[in-house]
């Protein structure tokens, strides 16, 4: 059997020498052919396309890498003498620079798990005094990389599909790209750095200290996002406690087909009942305001959707019947789960029915359904579909004018304005979707963190 | 071996989805793309391009439903990206940005001259002295009126408050006149009735955009002076369905539309008629309208420019608008061809004062901008000051 002696510098030699090209250390002083091959072979191709510039097919440092890079920076120049097909366009510029970025980060990744990878293999093969064999090997990687490669397709896609995303939607709010004179091809798009957010959120504008419409009307959505969140979601869970508290009563005949009822406005896609809603509750020609009127109830029509805050109580009172279903299948599925024990002991010591609700049923339901209405709330701060199909925003107010807010608005249908209807604002509604994310992302961290495989940390 | 057969399998399915070509249409026949409404203009448009084959036959033309007033952010996200139409169909109002944003090619075609064309399609489709665009249709709105209640339709607007005087009853719903009063589109006539044309008079002069001058002021005055005299409704209830609906059922008599409604309101049996637009109190003639013009452009992304061009000059010569004018019931642009339907020619007579709305960019601000205000004015707001924060909503746009 041949011995080679060891010798104990590699441990410092081999990382030095990956660190100077990729697979250095692992050809040279590792014995790894196949794995120091592969790892240069990716450097490899990263200097290529550092160094090779396809347009002019020469190598003169300009290589697809390093434009992108550029670009992202610059996001193009003038080229009016161009046709327009050919211009350069700042968004994809800036689309393809993220892309390249997001590469670069992934080979510096790579490179350094490279040198890392280096100084252990070097530690293992001193301790063991030998090189390993192929079959050793191979049974190592299986053992112990395996979690990598299996974990390695899912990250690249969520680099490409998610990160580069949200990186791209989060980025358009340092620019002004807007309509109509930021549009491109035909003009370029600027970084602006935190302008956007100055208009945003500044109280006062100008030299003068005029109030600020864009804070005016960001004040205003965002504090009625909230309360909407807030009473919609308090007033559906409790409507719908309720109703499975009646529905549960052994006094309740057909409970079965009641409750068959009360889960239609659930059942039905909102967006059909909502324009159904909208109509019935037209301030002159609604059949709601016709009836009121026809039984002498009142003398002048409601104006449910035409005053803003009358057209805020009313979306209350529709999502409340929209939303109760779902709270009621909740709550009873959570009663059911009460012990009847605790109900008949509470009858024998005297209790009456609502002190048994007061100190059994509340309690015990609140404790079980408490994360899922957490979670409604997050939910309730984007519910686009409740306040778009019904108010469209609602009725204009002072400041729709310039900034498009409607007294109803949510902070996402005021994104769904900003975006779609012209002009187009995408660097203000990039702004707004910011902070969004900014105040869902505790809710999202705290849903994560209450589900089982994070907690028995298993699937 | 299964597995590894599963797997080649599912790899050539994923390489032939991503290297399917839709640009060629094998045996080398070039394909061009077209973007219309669908309705009657699709039907239209499919008979076209069956035509078009037919003299060039190593041409496919595809259409695809893409609404003409969606094809400008259409455009724009897919033309860059080799998917765009090669023609697509806009309204004229959204030639100031397709040209901002570099997405449509020059109409080059020497016989598209005032001989062959009427004024409006010339104008909408010119921008800067440069024409961009093929004409397929103009079109206005006016006065529709029943003839069955209202024998000769009203010349003035104080005729129409005469007229409500009698025929007002507001428990059973009847109003005198009824139009979308929150829709900027309409209302423009009380801008440019007064006096205030909107971005000067030639529409191109976005420093000018005349939103709070003395003249518009005036007259969404007389604006909100009609809510209480005529139409006493707040704005949000006066939808689109329920002006339309009023019309049917006969309880208003007359109502401001366009020639969008004339296949509803015949298929209704209702015996009305279409004039022009009262005039304003101290004016002699009805109010400048909005006039839409129609147009095909070719873009600026396509692969085929020379063909794409072909096709669109082929949809504008005198047969096929012709045949265009029969399928769809719109205005055809062309000096050369009659209109013999009493109900066009009353939008025609409106045509005589209505302007192409204006194309530049700040358009879209207009509408956004003006749309909340007259909404805000019917309902009582003060007038000076809704017209004022417009106005600086319009000079902000940037």
């Amino acid at each position: 059997m041949k011995s080679t002696k060891i010798d104990p510098k590699i441990i410092k030699k081999a990382p030095i020498a990956s660190a100077c090209f990729m697979g250095l250390g692992q050809i040279v002083y590792l014995k790894q052919y196949i794995r120091g091959a592969f790892f240069a072979f990716l450097e490899a191709l990263m200097l290529f396309f550092i160094v090779f510039d396809p347009k002019n097919l020469s190598f003169n440092f300009q290589g697809p890498v390093v434009k992108s890079l550029v670009g992202l920076i610059t996001l193009g120049e003038e080229k009016r003498d161009l046709p327009v097909k050919l211009r350069d366009h700042s968004i994809f510029m800036m689309i393809t620079g993220l892309i390249v970025l997001i590469i670069c980060i992934i080979y510096i990744s790579t490179y350094i798990f490279n040198i890392r990878d280096a100084k252990k293999s070097a530690e293992r093969i001193v301790q063991k005094e030998k090189f390993p064999s192929m079959i050793e090997t191979q049974k190592f990687l299986q053992e112990k990389a395996f979690p990598y490669f299996g974990i390695l397709p899912i990250i690249i896609l969520l680099a490409f599909f998610t990160i580069v995303p949200l990186l791209f939607s989060g980025l358009v709010a340092f620019t002004n790209y807007s309509s109509p004179d930021h549009i491109p091809p035909n003009n370029l798009v600027d970084w602006v750095g935190v302008d956007n957010f100055v208009t945003m959120f500044s109280p006062t504008v100008g030299e003068s200290s005029q109030a600020n419409t864009w804070f005016g009307a960001f004040g205003r959505v965002a504090i009625w996002t909230l309360v909407w969140a807030f009473f919609s979601t308090i007033t559906c869970y409790f409507t719908g406690m309720f109703f499975s508290v009646i529905l549960q009563d052994n006094r309740v005949q057909i409970s079965k087909f009641y409750r068959i009822i009360f889960i239609l406005p659930y059942a039905i896609p909102p967006m059909l009942t909502l324009f159904v809603w909208q109509n019935l509750l037209n301030g002159t020609f609604g059949p709601i305001n016709r009836t009121l009127i026809e039984l002498g109830l009142i003398t002048e029509p409601i104006r449910w959707l035409t005053d803003p805050k009358m057209a805020r109580l009313t979306l209350i009172l529709v999502n409340i019947w929209i939303g109760f279903p779902y709270s009621m299948i909740l709550t009873t599925s959570s009663m059911t789960a009460i012990p009847s024990q605790l109900y008949e002991a509470a009858t024998i010591d005297g209790a009456n029915k609502w002190y048994q609700f007061r100190s059994i049923t509340l309690p015990l339901v609140l404790f079980q359904t408490l994360p899922l209405l957490i979670m409604q709330f997050a939910g309730n701060i984007n519910n686009f579909g409740a306040v778009f199909f019904l108010t469209s925003g609602g009725p204009t107010l002072r400041d729709t004018i310039s900034t498009q807010a409607g007294a109803t608005d949510l902070l996402i249908s005021w994104i769904y304005k900003l975006t779609y209807n012209t002009p187009n604002q995408y660097n203000l509604a990039s702004v707004l979707s910011i902070l969004v994310f900014i105040v869902m992302v505790p809710f999202a961290v705290f849903s994560f963190t209450r589900t089982k495989s994070f907690k028995e940390g298993e699937v | 071996m299964k597995k590894l057969l599963a797997v080649a399998t599912i790899m050539l399915v994923i390489f032939g989805l991503v290297f399917a070509n839709g640009g060629k249409d094998g045996k080398g026949a070039t394909q061009l793309k077209i973007w219309e409404s669908e309705g009657p203009e699709k039907d239209f448009m499919l008979w076209a391009a069956a035509e078009f084959e037919k003299t060039h036959p190593n041409v496919k033309v595809v259409y695809e439903p893409v609404g003409s007033v969606d094809a400008r952010a259409k455009i724009e996200l897919d033309g860059p990206a080799g998917v765009g139409a090669d023609v697509f169909v806009a309204p004229h109002d959204h030639l100031g940005a397709l040209i901002n944003g570099g997405h449509v090619l020059e109409n080059t075609d020497p016989n598209f001259n005032a001989t062959n064309f009427v004024d409006a399609a010339l104008i909408g489709s010119q921008y800067n002295g440069v024409k961009y665009g093929y004409p397929l249709a103009v079109e206005t709105y006016a006065l529709f009126y029943n003839k069955d209640i209202v024998k000769t339709p009203p010349k003035t607007w104080n005729e129409v408050v005469e007229f409500s005087k009698t025929w007002n009853n507001k428990s059973q719903n009847k109003y005198a006149i009824a139009w979308a009063v929150a829709d900027a589109y309409f209302n423009y006539i009380f801008m440019s009735g007064f006096g205030a044309p909107l971005f000067g008079p030639n529409g191109d002069d976005r420093a000018q955009h005349n939103i709070n001058s003395k003249a518009s002021i005036e007259g969404l005055n007389y604006y909100q002076y009609l809510r209480k005299t005529v139409l006493d409704i707040p704005s949000a209830d006066i939808t689109g369905d329920f002006v339309d609906s009023s019309f049917t059922e006969g309880t208003v008599p007359m109502i401001i539309t366009g020639p969008w409604k004339f296949a509803d309101f015949t298929k209704a049996n209702i015996n009305f008629g279409v004039a022009p637009i009262p005039a304003f109190p101290g004016k002699a003639t009805p109010p400048t309208s909005f006039s839409g013009v129609r147009l095909a452009f070719v873009s600026a992304y396509t692969d085929h420019p020379e063909l794409a061009e072909e096709f669109a000059r082929f949809l504008t010569s005198k047969d096929v608008l012709q045949k265009r004018y029969e399928m769809t019931q719109q205005i055809p642009p062309r000096t050369d061809i009659t209109i013999s339907d009493p109900l066009s020619a009353g939008i025609l007579a409106q045509a005589a004062y209505a302007t192409p709305m204006p194309t530049i960019p700040q358009m879209g601000t207009y509408w956004s901008a003006m749309g909340a205000a007259f909404g805000s004015i019917w309902d009582g707001a003060n007038v000076t000051e809704q017209l004022n924060d417009a106005a600086a909503a319009m000079e902000a746009s940037k």
